[in-house]
Formats: structure tokens, sequence, C-alpha cells
């Protein structure tokens, strides 16, 4: 048990993290590992300065503990602290992973759900295939000065299948995957592997698109993406700290998008963004960025919340004991409207459909990096066609909503996740219904 | 049955800077060690975070054998070499005086800007042996940061970055550098008419490239390169390498499976050619390639290719490559490639550039060009970026095309 000092506030936030990775390359194992570590991380606060540590000494974190606070200032006002009042002091014990973890299955069998698909991994064009397992299983422990106790759990895991494709000069490389928080979850039928070494194989032959400006029809897996770079890091409330303009800008009750558009982040939905608690020690909230177009809230640390007079939102993430939590998004969703998916393509008379993604990004201005892309003619969906990226202005494009289908999905992923400055790849999902844009750059 | 050790230790001091305020300090002390063994053709890895038992950590390898990953046994042998590059940049116990000192010199200087992000100080010592009797040891010292900077009028999260990674530490040439881009980042310019040449970050077009030159993707036939190594395919004056020689970074001269290469330099694009593939020891050996030491595992994985170093080699000084006007690409974000090659970036923030100046602050827009054009027929030369005085990456010039001015 930790001895905190008084006139500081404290934390200890400690994590054992088991992961299992396997990778094929066209057949071949190129990894198969089990792996467990244990690190702690540190955090002392005298009111003016923070002091963190990241330590694999955990048989002695009193003393890297005690180290902290001999770099800090004793404040015998600490408690008043407006950012330490605002800590929780949690006590829960939520451990939900235990009935069907990922270390109560053999490697060999996790192994198995790839090497079953390898058979079906062929055609004449299809020149490599990358197979690869993934899973995490965390049991993260937080204690802090204010009396928190909390223990519980996470688990991610996931199966990919990346292929490349070539046709004389051309070529094309997809990936087929799909992550949840179970392993009976992550199954893909050999339909769904079939289907997509068929589809990747038709865009060989792509066709080119003239850049310019279109009407964009957005999956729930890109509109997920969207709504994550577009408004998610804006709503981030790190970037506000100490500016006045940002605060008149983003006040809340402004109207920033289209009346039917509603985005929310909440660390309570399953899947990859699934935290109960953040890594300070707060209890995972609901919480609207935009409600009917009207900016609605925004994410906050306990620092953030201080510095813009609001209430903590449970968003202050860490991607590791290797890094201090900052403000981070947990899972970013558009919430559904009312049209019918048919009747959302048929508002397009020329246009494209985004069905997939292999990266985004977001300042003022968004970008979006299509995989699977195809041409809309008069409301359906055409050919195949080679897009480098869609942008948008943020504001601008959050106004042009015009359309959304009356189901929203939530996409997990195993793989990679959401970078911000040093830490990357944080865990988030993000998802929306089928999103139609009235206008778009496509490049 | 044979074997190879690799620790790696490092310290690091890491401050973060909110709102223009220093608000903390990370230290962070590591020791990681990974033991690999190989017997009849198979690799058996473990490692350990902290101190311990490497009897135990080589039992454990060898019981990973039967996890039968494939894997050539290639050790580098009788290679014996130290290389010491560990300065002193800033005394530890002065580093949150000595950063907080540079903010509030920027604030002052800077007054219509916010700035925030990182500043990092490190150590790392990287020790490799086997049992080919090879033992390499590399000590290196760096401080980088990632200045992000908002202008206080604007709505965006951010506007500008500024960025450094080297050895020494010179307050002066940073709060200098940093004028360069705010002094005229007020005065809005248009976009020129007619075609000018771009600067840009050569990794910014360069990392499009980086995955076709893999040796399995090129073998596989996947690549955009494809059957086109041994053949011209850039200007000649283009050539692109990874560079482990560099003296004022911290890059260590062996991979991670302590392959060094001649010069510690391996050429991938020479005079235009394409004339290397990046490899790592499983990939030489199944196809008969030269190593590129390119070889990586941050820790206890499998070694795998990488681009360690990776680099356009400089053609001139910026000055005589740029005569007169130009754009300066100073943040792109979210470009990509198309399978044949055409690049497209959005460029969030652009300077126009004249006669090695920055002189006032372009539109938003975006650039595209095919990579066999930009890096042929549209190539220009690489120089040093020479607008700044500390930071020092390294800048392309070409011909793009010029597409949605906002």
């Amino acid at each position: 048990m930790l001895k905190f000092k008084e006139g500081f506030y404290a934390d200890a936030r400690v994590e054992t993290v088991f992961t299992t990775s396997i990778k094929y390359r066209d057949g071949a194992l190129e990894e198969s590992k089990n792996t467990t570590v244990k690190k702690a991380f540190l955090r002392v606060f005298d009111g003016e300065m923070w002091y963190y540590a990241s330590t694999y000494k955990l048989d002695d974190l009193q003393g890297e503990l005690d180290k902290l606070y001999a770099n800090a200032t004793p404040n015998k006002d600490i408690l008043k602290n407006e950012t330490v009042k605002r800590f929780e002091s949690n006590f829960a014990k939520v451990i939900k992973f235990d009935k069907n973890c990922v270390k109560d299955k053999t490697i060999a069998e996790k192994g198995k759900m790839l090497t079953d698909k390898f058979a079906l991994l062929k055609s004449e064009h299809l020149k490599m295939f990358v197979a690869v397992y993934s899973d995490k299983y965390s049991e993260i422990e937080f204690y802090s000065s204010k009396g928190a106790d909390i223990k519980y759990d996470f688990q991610l895991c996931g199966i990919r299948f990346m292929a490349s494709f070539a046709d004389g000069e051309n070529n094309f490389t997809s990936s087929l995957s799909r992550s949840d928080n179970e392993i009976s979850k992550i199954a893909v039928s050999d339909k769904e592997v079939k289907d997509f070494v068929s589809e990747s194989e038709k865009f060989l032959y792509a066709k080119p698109v003239t850049a310019g400006e279109y009407p964009v029809i957005l999956s729930p897996e890109t509109a997920g993406v969207f709504a994550h770079e577009s408004f998610g890091h804006k709503s981030e409330a790190d970037f506000m700290i100490g500016d006045e303009t940002m605060r008149k800008e983003w006040a809340i009750g402004k109207k920033v998008g289209s009346d039917i558009l509603s985005i929310y982040d909440s660390g309570l939905e399953d899947g990859s963004g699934y935290r109960p608690y953040d890594d300070e020690g707060t209890k995972a909230k609901k919480t609207y960025l935009i409600k009917n177009g009207v900016l609605s809230g925004r994410l906050h640390s306990a620092a953030t919340a201080t510095d813009l007079g609001e209430a903590v939102t449970g968003n202050a993430r860490a991607i590791s004991c290797d890094f201090e939590p900052i403000v981070r998004m947990t899972s970013t969703i558009i919430e559904a409207g009312s049209l019918t998916k048919e009747k959302l393509f048929a508002g397009v008379k020329h246009g494209y459909f985004i069905k997939d993604y292999k990266h985004g990004s977001g300042m003022s201005t968004f970008t979006i990096a299509p995989n699977f892309a195809y041409e809309i003619v008069n409301g359906k969906i055409g050919d195949p066609v080679k897009i480098a990226v869609i942008t948008g202005n943020v504001f601008e494009t959050l106004n042009l909503i015009d359309g959304l289908s009356d189901k929203a999905e939530i996409i997990s992923s195993a793989f990679g996740g959401c970078g911000k400055m040093e830490q990357f790849p944080l865990s988030v999902s993000f998802g929306g219904p089928y999103v139609r844009i009235s206008k778009m750059s496509v490049q | 049955m044979e074997q190879e050790k690799i620790i790696n230790k490092g310290t690091s001091y890491s401050v973060n800077i909110s709102g223009g305020k220093v608000d903390s300090l990370r230290i962070t002390e590591d020791v990681k060690t990974v033991i690999r063994v190989y017997e009849d053709g198979k690799i058996g890895i473990a490692g350990r975070i902290g101190e311990g038992d490497d009897n135990a950590l080589l039992e454990e390898a060898k019981a990973k054998l039967a996890q039968n990953i494939s894997y050539p046994c290639n050790l580098t042998e009788n290679g014996k070499r130290e290389v010491n590059k560990v300065k002193k940049i800033i005394p530890a116990k002065d580093f949150v005086k000595t950063i907080k000192k540079l903010i509030a010199r920027l604030n002052k200087c800077y007054p219509d800007f916010v700035f925030s992000n990182k500043i990092n100080m490190g150590e790392e010592e990287i020790i490799y042996e086997n049992s080919k009797n090879t033992k390499y040891v590399y000590k290196g010292s760096d401080i980088g940061g990632g200045l992000v900077i908002k202008d206080k009028a604007s709505a965006n999260i951010m506007d500008l970055s500024y960025g450094f990674n080297k050895n020494s530490f010179n307050e002066d040439k940073i709060v200098s550098d940093i004028g360069k881009l705010l002094n005229v980042y007020h005065k809005k310019v248009d976009m020129p008419e007619g075609e000018l040449p771009i600067i840009i970050n050569c990794m910014d077009v360069l990392q499009y490239g980086a995955q076709h030159m893999i040796a399995e993707m090129y073998v596989s036939g996947s690549s955009l390169f494809n059957g086109k190594l041994g053949q011209k395919i850039f200007n000649d004056k283009v050539s692109v390498l990874t560079d482990r020689s560099v003296e004022d970074k911290s890059i260590p001269f062996f991979d991670a499976e302590g392959a060094v290469n001649k010069d510690d330099k391996f050429y991938f694009v020479k005079g235009g050619e394409f004339c290397g593939l990046a490899s790592y020891k499983r990939s030489a050996a199944n196809f008969n390639l030269p190593l590129s030491g390119g070889g990586y595992a941050p820790f206890d994985e499998v070694p795998q290719p990488s681009f360690v170093g990776f680099k356009m080699e400089r053609t001139g000084k910026l000055k005589d490559l740029v005569k007169g006007k130009a754009i300066y690409v100073l943040i792109t974000s979210g470009g990509d490639m198309t399978p044949d090659g055409s690049v497209g970036l959005p460029v969030q923030l652009a300077y126009l550039y004249d006669n090695g100046k920055l002189v006032g602050r372009l539109p938003e827009f975006g650039v595209n060009g095919n990579i066999f054009d930009v890096l042929g027929k549209d190539f220009i030369g690489v120089s040093r970026d020479e607008v700044f005085d500390f930071a020092d990456d390294d800048v392309l010039v070409a011909k793009f095309n010029v597409n949605n001015v906002k």
C-alpha cells in the first residue's frame, strides 16, 4: 500500500498487460508470441507543476513516488485546488472479461482463425497476403491520495487479412479486418474472405477521378473516422487552455453543424473505446459534443475542466504506463438519422461512396484517404474509383451534411488506433450511420 | 544453438508545455533485455523489462523455439565497435529551468501566439552481442522538440508547428527560427500566378515510396516499382538511402539484428537508379539480397523491416536550387498515394518563399503529382532546410500541380 504525503495530490496507475501477436506471410509463420508487461505511472501535483514517473520498479513504487515528492513543493492548500477538487474518489472493481478472457485460449486456437482462411486467399492477381491476429488483456489498478481505489479490466482482439494484388502496372493493396472485445465475435466467414478477394481485384482497374467537388456518401466506418477527425479532436479541451479566442469560438450553444447532426463520445460503449474509468480515476460518461447541430459539450481531464470551469468527462487517457493521461476520445459516434440507406443514395445524381478508409487526419481541414471507393450514378453504386484523399473544411462540411441513414454502427479496431502528439496508438472506436455530404473536395 | 542478446537502457526527461506554460516533468527510466536463440532454422525470443536473471531469460527463449517460427541464423561474425555520441546537452537538474526560460522568451517575443506540446531530452545505450564473437555498443543522447503554435486570434486547435531533433540545444537559434515563421504569419499573400517550385519536407513525399521498396512487397510483384530493380526510375540527381552515420542525431550504427552497412549507409536509389531493397535477415536470406540494415524489433518481436535514417541525398544549397520565388510548404496533413503513384497532399500551411526568406502566408491549397514525375522530370533538388538555422530537416524542391486554392 502506498503512503501518500500531505501537502500534495498524488496517484498511481499500475497496468498488467497480456498481449498475443501472430503473423503469417503467404502462409508462413513470421510471429507467434504472448507477452506480459507490468509497469506503473506515478503522478505528484503541488498545485503548480505535475511530476511524473514511468517505472518498471513495481517492488519499489514507494521509493519512486518519494523521488517525485522530493521534486515538488508542499502546498497546505492542495485540497482546495480546483483541479484536485475535481478528482473523483471512486472505489470500484469492474472485472468484465474474466469469463471470456483471451488468456484462456491457446495460441494455436488463435492462429487457426487465420490458417483456416488461407486456402481462400488465392486468385490470379493476388500476389502476397499477410494475416495477423492480435489481442490484449489489461488489468488496471488506480489509487490516489484522495482515496480512489479502482480495479478494472479491458480486452480487445482482432484478425486482419491484408492482401496485395497486381496485374502488370496496376496494383492494389487492401485489408479485411474485424475487432471486438471477445474472440467469439471476430471470426470472418468464408464468403466474406471470397468477397474481399473479388472486390479487391476489381480495384486493379479502378477509374481515376477528376479532382473537384462532389456529393459524397460515407459508410458507417468512414463516417466514424470523419466524426473522430473532423470534430472529435476539436472537442478535446486541452487545445483551449489559456486561449480566449477558442473559448469564444467554441462557446457551448453555438450552431456548428446541420440540424440533423448529433455526435457523442462515451467510454461506456462496448468495443475498442470501452473504458469504465479514465486514467485519473474519473468514471466514464456519455458526453454530447453536438446535439441537433448545436455545440453541446467537450472532452476533459481534470486540468482542462478546471481551466474552462466545467465538469470532468472521463476522457483523461494514456496509451500505456509510459505516458501521462491527456484528453482523448473513447467511442465517438454520429447518431442515426431517419432515411433508409436506399433513400439516402437516391439523393445523389453523381458523386462518390467512400466504403472504407486507410487513414484520416483533422486540423482546420480534415482529410480521409479512401481504400474502397465507388462512383454513385443516379442514386446507385457504380464503378470502383481511385481517390487519393477526400478533404473539406471542418465547419463548412458539418453544415453540408444533408442526410443520415436510420441505423448507426460502432466500429472497433485492434490494429492501430488514435494518435495525438507523442501518444500512439490509443484504442478508440467510432461509428455512425451512412452520412451524405452535399459537397466535398475529391482528389 | 546460436544466440544474441540486446540490452537497451534509456533515461528520458520530458517537459510539457500547455498554453504557454511549462506544467509538468516526466522522468522515465527503462531497461529492456532481449535474448534470441537460433536452432535448426527456428528462432526463439524472450524479453524482459527491468533487471533480472539472464539465464532464466535464455531458458525462456529456448522454450520459444517450440513456436516453430522459421528464421535464418546468419549472425554477424567477429564484429567489434563502440560508438559514444553522448553529449551533456543540458544538465538534468537544469532541464525544466532551461525550457521555462525558452518558453518565457517565446511568449515575450511572440505575444500573438500560444505555445504548447513537448520538449524531450534523453540518453540511451544499446548493446548488441552474439555467440559469433560480435559486440557492438552505442551510446547517444538527443533533445527533441515539437512545439505546437497557435495564433491567439484563430479558432483552430493548432496553426503551426516547429520541430527539431539534435544533440545540442541553442535557445537563441530556436527563438530566431520560430520568428521566421511567426513574423510573417499574419502577412497574407495571394497564390502567385504561374508555376512556382514547391519546397517541401522530403519525407512528405518519400514516405509513400518507402513501402514499395520493402523486399517482400517487391518480390511479390505488387510494388509500384515492380520489375524496375536495376533500372533508372528517377532523375539522375535522386539518391535515396538509409544513413546511420549522421553526426548530430542519435542513430545507432547497427540495426536490431546487429547488421552494419559499409560507411553506415545503404542506397535504395542511387543516381536515379533503383538499386536496393529494404531487407532484414529473413528477407535477405529468402531472396538472396544484401542487408539494408533495417532490422527492427522494439522488444521481443521477431525482427521486421524498417527505414531508420531514411533520407534523400542533398544535391545543393537551397539558395542555389531556388532563385527567386517558390512555395514553401510547412504542414501537410492526411495525404496519400494512389496505386499508380499519384500523390495528393492537402497543404494546411504554406508560405511564399523569396530569395531565401519566407515573405508571407499563402491560402490553403492542395498539391499533387505522380511520384515518378516529382522525383523525375519535375525534380529540382534536395537541400538542408536553410530557412532555419537550428532545425535541420531536408527539403525537396520540385514542381507539383497546385489545386483547390481556397
